[in-house]
């Protein structure tokens, strides 16, 4: 399956849903962090 | 009846602010001619040569200085606030969108009469034979893009970098008519009869018709606050 | 977690077929199992715009928020598909028809639909008061999807150079059953990846209002405090 044109194909493919995955996670995880910050300083006053 | 006083106070107070300031006209008429004159050093001018080039070139001209008016018309009302005011008269919001369209059917076809004039005299082509079909074409084809471009024109009020905003929305959504209007065009500058591009004249009706009603519905919806 | 499981396992079967259990194609060699990808990103891509319309019109008429949510969900993970339709088509374009691109009706449609997605998703940011974008994003969302059929039209006279549609164009349309087989799995595949992608951005969509609203919440305490 040599063909450069393939490759770059399923290679950009890949990358892309890759990173807007990991953009999604990322943007969660930090927007949990925050609530979590959040509710932590309202629980402790 | 009530509608319809509407619409006309609207078409007359933007052509009373017009004749006050004379700055949509002035820069969609001189924004039109330099695209007009740009394309001059772009082309071969000779006259087979035009006659494929013509309608092309009249279309982005009238689409660019369409654009600048549309534009125009709604962030003066934004930044005057008065568009609040004008939701809060117990106007249909449908007849505040027909009096806009109005009024920018009437800017557009003075800056397309002063484009086609340069067009004409620069480029030598004579539109007085087929000045009745050409007419056709291009009135069907101003009235869908004024169609989109006035509800368009209302949104984009509403964002940042607006003068970007509003050909990225208005270009795509107007590519039918834009084709339409450039085929119809090819064909009565031809001097061809009206038969051989009747298709193209239909997809302009329709596409006159269903975002005529689409922005008469929706355009209660860009003035709510 | 669960559907994160079954989509990776799904798309890993999906690479499989694509390379283990698809024949080779006769003409195109290789190069051709760009079609599994390429293929299915358009129907999700299209698919999604749909999705956007219908949730436009239903936080237009009812006014809810998690209608308005879908819709920008559906735009910004069908960005996502279109933009790897619209790549992996001149890929293929190239070693197949000799040319990166031309504009045929097909590819200006897609060129189109990514387009519309671009405009749907500036407008989304741009808009000064946020109460408003909704609102706005939910209007250019109804015109963006009539206007795919009225264009579709206009570009099919236009000029069409596009191989006829391979699947579903009657008997003796040309595609193998194992080819459409794993067509059909990678749509799978990709239905699945574009519902979980989906469901996360909406769990962000969630978060941020939650977020803000504890805020709001707390916000009158601290000010006390400060005064305090």
């Amino acid at each position: 399956m040599g063909s450069p044109y393939l490759i770059s194909a399923y290679a950009f493919t890949a990358l892309l849903f890759g990173l807007y995955a990991w953009s999604i996670a990322r943007r969660k995880a930090r927007l949990l962090r925050e609530l979590e910050d959040l509710r932590k300083k309202v629980s402790g006053q | 009846m009530q509608t319809l006083r509407v619409i006309w106070a609207i078409f007359v107070k933007d052509l009373r602010v017009e004749w006050r300031h004379r700055e949509t006209l002035a820069s969609m008429c001189v924004f039109g001619v330099l695209v007009v004159f740009l394309f001059n050093f772009a082309f071969e001018t000779a006259r087979e040569m035009s006659l494929r080039l013509l309608p092309g070139l009249l279309w982005v001209a009238f689409a660019f200085a369409g654009v600048l008016g549309f534009n125009r018309s709604f962030a003066a009302e934004r930044e005057n606030a008065s568009l609040e005011g004008l939701t809060l008269t117990p106007a249909d919001p449908g007849a505040i969108y027909a009096g806009k369209l109005l009024a920018n059917l009437f800017f557009m076809t003075v800056a397309e009469v002063v484009i086609v004039f340069a067009v004409s005299l620069w480029y030598n082509f004579s539109f007085i034979p087929v000045l009745g079909l050409f007419s056709l074409v291009t009135g069907l084809g101003t009235l869908g893009y004024v169609a989109v471009g006035t509800i368009f024109g209302a949104i984009s009020a509403n964002t940042r970098m607006r003068e970007v905003m509003l050909p990225v929305l208005q270009f795509p959504v107007a590519v039918p008519a834009f084709i339409a209007s450039i085929e119809g065009t090819t064909g009565a500058l031809r001097g061809e009869p009206l038969a051989v591009y009747a298709d193209w004249v239909n997809l302009l009706i329709a596409f006159c018709i269903i975002f005529l009603v689409l922005s008469y519905l929706l355009f209660e919806y860009v003035l709510e606050e | 977690m669960i559907h994160l499981g079954v989509t990776i396992l799904w798309l890993l079967i999906a690479v499989w077929m694509i390379f283990f259990y698809a024949p080779r194609e006769a003409t195109m060699g290789e190069v051709q199992r760009i079609f599994y990808i390429h293929v299915p990103a358009g129907w999700t891509a299209f698919l999604a715009y749909f999705i956007v319309f219908v949730g436009s019109v239903i936080f237009l008429a009812k006014r809810s928020q998690a209608a308005d949510d879908l819709a920008h969900a559906a735009a910004e993970v069908g960005f996502v598909f279109c933009t790897s339709m619209i790549v992996t088509g001149p890929l293929w374009a190239k070693p197949a028809w000799g040319i990166w691109w031309t504009w045929d009706a097909r590819l200006t449609m897609s060129f189109l639909l990514w387009l519309l997605y671009v405009s749907y998703l500036m407008l989304r940011s741009y808009v000064f008061n946020p109460g408003r974008s909704a609102l706005l994003a939910a209007v250019v969302g109804i015109i963006g999807f009539v206007d795919v059929p009225v264009n579709y039209m206009a570009i099919r006279w236009w000029r069409t150079q596009h191989p006829q549609p391979v699947i579903g164009g009657g008997e003796g349309s040309g595609l193998e059953p194992a080819m459409r087989l794993t067509l059909y799995f990678c749509a799978g595949a990709f239905w699945c990846l574009f519902a979980y992608l989906v469901r996360e951005r909406l769990a962000i969509a969630r978060l941020r209002r939650e977020l803000s609203a504890a805020r709001r919440a707390s916000a009158p305490q601290d000010q006390k405090e400060d005064r305090g």
